[in-house]
């Protein structure tokens, strides 16, 4: 056994990329309920959903896995993060970036490209950074794997990224639907689930108290995640081979199987047997995206093309997969943050409070039904190309929203 | 005493070997584990058990943490 490693970060640095993704969030819905008309038409690509699109997305579901990574992954990998002033150099620029990259989105798209480029430069700050800690890991595990896959899809997304920004901004490079698709899917299937597969193979375990699961699909998964996802971007690129398509949604559905079976097998062993509401909010968030893979491996076997629907189906699997994971885990990770922060020290010489006093779980259970009925009636609410009602649903989701992110915030205050 | 040493484990090992070993022992008994860092989230699970627990920082930055097994 090895003496006490020291692997915890400076909390500072998780905090200061939450609570800007906190504040993201609330501005991202705020403008999407301000838009809501013009999402009933299904029109996704003008500039208003552009910036609320990426507030959301870089703003709130980048930058929140940044912070959670700079806790959990010296915690998970037992080894300390590589410069941690380099990571508050590193959450200004990206900060900055992708703050000015949005509104730029919003009101100048014909210069967007240099928020982008600020943006991409403190993505690739955090690459590094993760890289030169993830090189000191003594034994390599299925969580690297899926962590370092994440990375380099993070990698190929803002470059996707920077070329769709540099063609808003001066044109010139062909293919740009063959690259947007590329940056969806990247994006989306490549960075957030892999990461969240790899981070759920140690906290799935540890929320439920499980032990000898076998993990026999991770590395099937693993192998057919990277199969599919290459076939999809191919497919995007050469038209000429539309079954390639199909080939690349099996792919990525059966990865998403495998990894539930073995979700399903820790489950199954656990030892806990109430589990939290939050951590079930964020495990039904893994039922949801697998639905949207079925959908979308239907989809492609139908050869069913509609704009609107792929439209919503990637609305979805943000929302409902992506969002609602890390929903969910906020409400674990920040009381732990806080309380670490505040209390540690004190335990044992003194009263403190314990985890469960830091959050009000009853509010935070409300607010997870309130998120999915608003998402129910804004797809709903679409579907009947009824303003009124997606105006109201939206307001919902903003409100909840709102305040969602007050409860977090009141946790600081304890 | 039973002592049982986590460091270096990657998590969630040492909660699991901690709760197994309290499984093991008889109510009114001690059992000390050494962890890399403060188990938050074993506290949580020593609280709803009701088991007493006592945390110090050793000099190498590891923590002892003396459990109760109070009998539920």
């Amino acid at each position: 056994m090895q003496s006490g490693i020291k692997t915890s970060t400076n909390i500072k640095i998780p905090l200061s990329f939450i609570l800007f993704g906190l504040a993201a969030f609330v501005f991202a819905q705020w403008i999407l309920f301000v838009e809501s008309g013009e999402l009933v038409s299904g029109q996704f690509r003008i500039p208003a959903v552009w910036m609320s699109a990426h507030l959301l997305i870089l703003g709130f579901c980048v930058m929140i896995p940044m912070g959670a990574m700079y806790q959990l992954v010296p915690v998970a990998f037992l080894t300390p993060v590589w410069n941690q002033t380099f990571g508050f150099i590193q959450f200004f620029v990206t900060a900055s970036g992708i703050a000015v990259f949005s509104l730029l989105l919003g009101f100048r798209t014909n210069i967007a490209v240099y928020g982008g480029a600020l943006a991409v430069i403190g993505v690739l700050m955090f690459i590094f950074q993760m890289i030169k800690t993830l090189q000191k890991q003594k034994t390599k595990n299925v969580m690297s794997r899926f962590v370092c896959a994440a990375l380099l899809c993070f990698l190929l997304t803002i470059t996707a990224g920077f070329l769709l920004a540099w063609n808003l901004s001066y044109g010139g490079i062909l293919k740009h639907d063959s690259i947007l698709y590329s940056h969806i899917t990247f994006g989306t299937a490549g960075w957030f689930t892999n990461l969240i597969f790899g981070f759920s193979y140690k906290l799935v375990p540890m929320f439920s108290l499980s032990h000898g699961f076998s993990m026999k699909w991770a590395k099937p998964s693993f192998l057919t995640y990277t199969a599919g996802l290459t076939v999809t971007i191919i497919a995007y690129w050469a038209n000429r081979f539309p079954n390639l398509l199909t080939a690349g949604f099996l792919l990525l559905f059966l990865d998403f199987l495998f990894f539930v079976l073995d979700m399903k097998e820790i489950l199954d062993k656990r030892m806990k047997k109430q589990l939290d509401e939050p951590f079930v909010f964020s495990l039904t968030a893994i039922a949801n995206g697998f639905m949207i893979h079925i959908l979308a491996a239907l989809f492609v076997i139908f050869g069913y093309n509609s704009y609107e629907a792929w439209s919503w189906l990637i609305y979805l699997y943000i929302t409902t997969w992506i969002l609602f994971s890390i929903l969910g885990y906020l409400y674990k990770i920040v009381p732990f943050l806080w309380w670490t922060h505040k209390y540690s020290d004190k335990i044992g010489k003194e009263k403190v409070p314990t985890l469960k006093d830091m959050m009000n779980i009853r509010l935070g259970v409300i607010l997870y039904w309130l998120f999915i009925v608003s998402t129910v009636g804004i797809i709903i609410s679409v579907s009947l190309q009824s303003g009124i009602m997606l105006m109201i649903f939206q307001g919902l989701f903003s409100l909840t929203s709102v305040i969602y992110v007050v409860s977090i915030i009141h946790v600081l205050i304890k | 005493m039973k002592v049982l040493d986590n460091r270096g484990l990657e998590p969630p090992q040492p909660m699991m070997r901690t709760l197994k070993s309290l499984e093991k022992i008889k109510d009114g008994e001690q059992l000390a584990i050494i962890n890399d860092r403060r188990p938050v989230f074993l506290y949580e699970e020593l609280n709803e058990l009701g088991y007493n627990h006592e945390t110090e920082e050793l000099e190498d930055g590891s923590f002892k943490i003396t459990i109760t097994k109070n009998g539920g």
